[in-house]
């Protein structure tokens, strides 16, 4: 098991919620709300104070399950969430024109979650789709003038460093035979990058020799001797791009089906609701973001005899960097069931990143304010870590 | 490292490069010499691009110093292509692969030999994380009969 799925079961295992207003005894919601956030199946399941679709990156592929075959029957999982992308698994046979006409199919996933309730009530399943579509000037690889200035950044770095090694391989390697002189520069990397970093200048001072003199200092152009490392123009170029759009402008959409169970076998499933959301995030000036939100769902009556509907609007605003910033959020929501005609949620949170690809989100807010006479009595409050599994979080 | 035969008395011998995945991938391309009375790399300028722009990208195998030499002249000497494959925000996978081919004219000309990197196995930049390089080595041989 790679040291990334380890990461990753072990942030699922420590996930934790805590909520002074749901009724619903199902640490498991949590659990698969925490593992792949804002999936347009788990959203269907409806473990979330607010509804509101947050934008995030369409995942290649994600998983959480538990047994899916029990007593000799298909049966739908107590804990199960998978997303995959079809055009993201497909993409290593993409070149970039690909990525051009097809970047809708890239940036669309497919999701399938389940929850089995510790209460009477039955399974669901629910399965999603969801988009997001970002402009061109806000993705790096569409941006032509970015794009290009990362190319001829690599390039030139890449240059600097072919020429070094093939001066390392025929002026301190001159014992090298000619025809060989490929294959020992490809099996002898190692020690080119310890000579490089660590010998160079010393076998120089004694070894003077204008031509690798020239290739080395060249080569020093592009090392950031501080990191240790090489292409820090690159990384920078493209670390600057992701800082300056962390807010981009872009659209989201999703849907999704839920079926319900009153045991747990798929068979027996039927239809609970269906599910539809859209999320406009609208970056302003360089340091906020205002995501205009809002959701619809018709879901089924228990006895398949009344039309439910369950319609949410949603304003969230964004301030502070790529790293660390703070929202605040209300929610409108309409449901003509449940005795909840009409209710209003003030949500306040901040979201900063504590490891590359390690997030943690804290809420704290008023729902049901419309609707309690003591609106404090609502309060809810949740923290959450949240991994992106194969990119950082925008 | 791979031998590609060719036919000495055959058409020119050309290099294909094909590149796919959502990353940016950078190579250059360089011949080295097999003998010790030549430069020891006979590709100057050091031939260099990318997968920025629609492909395939090929070059014709020559001795920039003595363009126009004999075939049987290149027995020996290794095509090296170091490609430099660097991420965005996606390690999805990507696909290397270098042919060479032997034909005047590049359109009709046939697939003699080729390496390749991601085709089987996917290749992903995994524990390197947001770049790694790719080294393709095709050594040329004159075919026996």
């Amino acid at each position: 098991m790679s040291a990334r799925k380890i990461i990753f079961i072990l942030l699922s295992l420590i996930s934790f919620r805590t909520s002074a207003q749901f009724k619903t005894d199902s640490t498991e919601h949590y659990l698969l709300n925490f593992s792949v956030p804002d999936m347009p199946a788990f959203k269907a399941l409806g473990a979330d104070p607010s509804n509101l679709l947050r934008p995030s990156d369409i995942q290649k592929f994600a998983l959480s399950l538990s047994p899916f075959y029990s007593n000799g029957q298909g049966v739908i999982p107590r804990n199960f969430a998978v997303e995959f992308s079809p055009g993201k698994l497909a993409s290593k046979n993409w070149t970039l024109e690909d990525y051009g006409k097809r970047k809708f199919w890239y940036n669309s996933s497919f999701s399938i979650g389940a929850i089995v309730d510790s209460g009477n009530v039955s399974s669901k399943l629910a399965v999603g789709y969801r988009f997001s579509i970002v402009r061109k000037k806000d993705d790096l690889l569409l941006n032509a003038a970015k794009r290009r200035a990362v190319f001829l950044a690599q390039q030139q770095a890449q240059l600097a460093l072919r020429e070094f090694k093939n001066n390392w391989i025929i002026i301190v390697h001159k014992e090298v035979p000619p025809a060989e002189r490929a294959q020992y520069g490809a099996e002898h990397d190692k020690e080119f990058w310890d000579f490089a970093e660590n010998k160079a200048e010393e076998y120089l001072r004694e070894n003077p020799d204008t031509t690798l003199q020239a290739s080395y200092n060249a080569f020093k152009k592009g090392y950031d001797t501080d990191k240790k490392k090489y292409y820090a123009a690159v990384d920078d170029l493209i670390e600057q791009f992701k800082s300056e759009h962390w807010n981009a402008t872009r659209l989201d959409g999703a849907i999704a089906w839920v079926g319900q169970s009153r045991d747990s076998l798929i068979k027996n499933a039927g239809f609970a609701s269906f599910n539809t959301w859209v999320t406009w995030a609208l970056g302003i000036g360089k340091s906020s973001q205002l995501l205009l939100g809002g959701s619809f769902s018709l879901p089924r009556s228990e006895f398949k005899d009344s039309t439910f509907i369950n319609a949410t609007v949603n304003v969230r605003y964004y301030l502070g960097t790529s790293g660390f910033r703070g929202f605040a959020e209300t929610q409108f929501k309409y449901q003509n069931y449940d005795n909840l005609d009409k209710s209003l949620l003030f949500n306040f949170g901040t979201e900063f990143r504590v490891a590359k690809s390690i997030w943690i989100v804290a809420e704290a807010g008023i729902d049901n304010y419309l609707k309690e006479k003591d609106p404090f009595s609502a309060f809810i409050a949740s923290i959450n870590l949240r991994y992106g599994f194969n990119q950082v979080m925008k | 490292m791979k031998k590609v035969a060719y036919d000495p008395n055959g058409g020119k011998l050309w290099i294909r490069i094909d590149m796919t995945g959502i990353y940016f991938i950078t190579y250059i391309y360089q011949m080295w010499a097999a003998t010790a009375d030549e430069h020891p790399i006979l590709t100057k300028p050091l031939r260099q691009n990318s997968n920025e722009l629609p492909q395939p990208d090929y070059y014709l195998i020559q001795n920039d110093y003595k363009p126009g030499e004999p075939l049987i002249n290149f027995d020996k000497r290794v095509l090296d292509i170091s490609f430099r494959v660097r991420k965005y925000e996606d390690d999805n996978g990507y696909k290397l692969r270098v042919s060479v081919l032997q034909g005047d004219d590049f359109n009709t000309a046939k697939v003699i030999g080729s390496s390749q990197i991601g085709y089987g196995t996917t290749a992903t930049l995994g524990t390197d994380v947001t770049g790694k390089q790719e080294d393709i080595l095709l050594q040329l041989t004159v075919k026996q009969d």
